[in-house]
């Protein structure tokens, strides 16, 4: 995948809500236009209709990318899990993992306590900390 | 449920890690979280708690808290937790918000950027999870 298309699901992805999107992979005898089909997961019926809205302020940036009108397909909660279930898994996770990284190369040591956390046992009806 | 996520530094040896608390309400509700289900008012009963540092007199120095319904169904809520710092427009410390189906309080000192911190404590839980 080429980086300008590559480029392009990182800004589709911030629209979207984070919800994974892929480029779809072209297959043989597949239909016209295959390869400029965005697949978007984890969007039910009802959110599909903002979620093109949405995508509409990208529009001419994504017919770039892909050389030719965009093809959107949504796969909803129900059909991603089913379906998908380890492609959204591994994708939610790359999502999270750079601020993961990013936050843990900041020193901590320094910042000011906001509370000190309490240890519970299972059962516990308290939360883990009290303000400092 | 609600599930906390705190960033802790030991008082002493300066070492830190987020630890993630997950409790049950054992009831439901339709629409909004209501104001009795609030973690001051009634966090829940403490069912898992994943520790990268000891809980005890640590410093808090970043948290995260979920609400959400005890049903949610879990690629809703992973879906809500990696799209968090995005459907937050701005983010502030601290910051409580509805955000349906999800009640969310963020609070932070540390340097890291607000929504890169909020980002990792979300991811965090997520891992956490999903068996990471």
């Amino acid at each position: 995948m080429n980086d300008v298309r590559e480029q392009q699901l990182v800004a589709v992805r911030a629209i979207i809500d984070g919800r994974p999107v892929r480029w779809s992979s072209p297959q043989p005898g597949d239909y016209d236009g295959r390869d400029r089909t965005l697949e978007v997961f984890n969007a039910d019926a009802g959110e599909q209709r903002d979620l093109i809205r949405r995508l509409r302020a990208v529009r001419t940036e994504l017919e770039n990318a892909a050389g030719g009108p965009v093809v959107i397909v949504f796969h909803t909660r129900k059909e991603s899990a089913r379906l998908y279930a380890d492609y959204i898994e591994q994708a939610l996770r790359s999502e999270i993992a750079r601020d993961v990284a990013a936050a843990e190369s900041t020193p901590f040591e320094d910042s000011p306590p906001l509370a000190t956390d309490v240890g519970l046992r299972p059962g516990a009806r308290s939360l883990p900390r009290r303000v400092a | 449920m609600l599930i906390t996520a705190q960033r802790v530094v030991a008082a002493a040896s300066r070492r830190h890690g987020i630890n993630i608390y997950q409790y049950l309400h054992g009831r439901s509700w339709p629409g909004r979280v209501p104001d009795e289900l609030l973690p001051e008012r009634n966090p829940g009963e403490l069912v898992h708690e994943w520790d990268q540092l000891p809980g005890g007199g640590n410093h808090v120095v970043s948290f995260l808290d979920v609400v959400a319904p005890d049903e949610i169904a879990p690629v809703d809520l992973h879906q809500s937790l990696a799209s968090l710092k995005y459907r937050l427009s701005s983010v502030m410390s601290p910051m409580a918000v509805y955000l349906d189906p999800c009640w969310i309080r963020f609070g932070t000192t540390t340097r890291v950027p607000l929504q890169i911190e909020l980002g990792a404590l979300a991811g965090t839980i997520l891992l956490r999870l999903t068996g990471h």
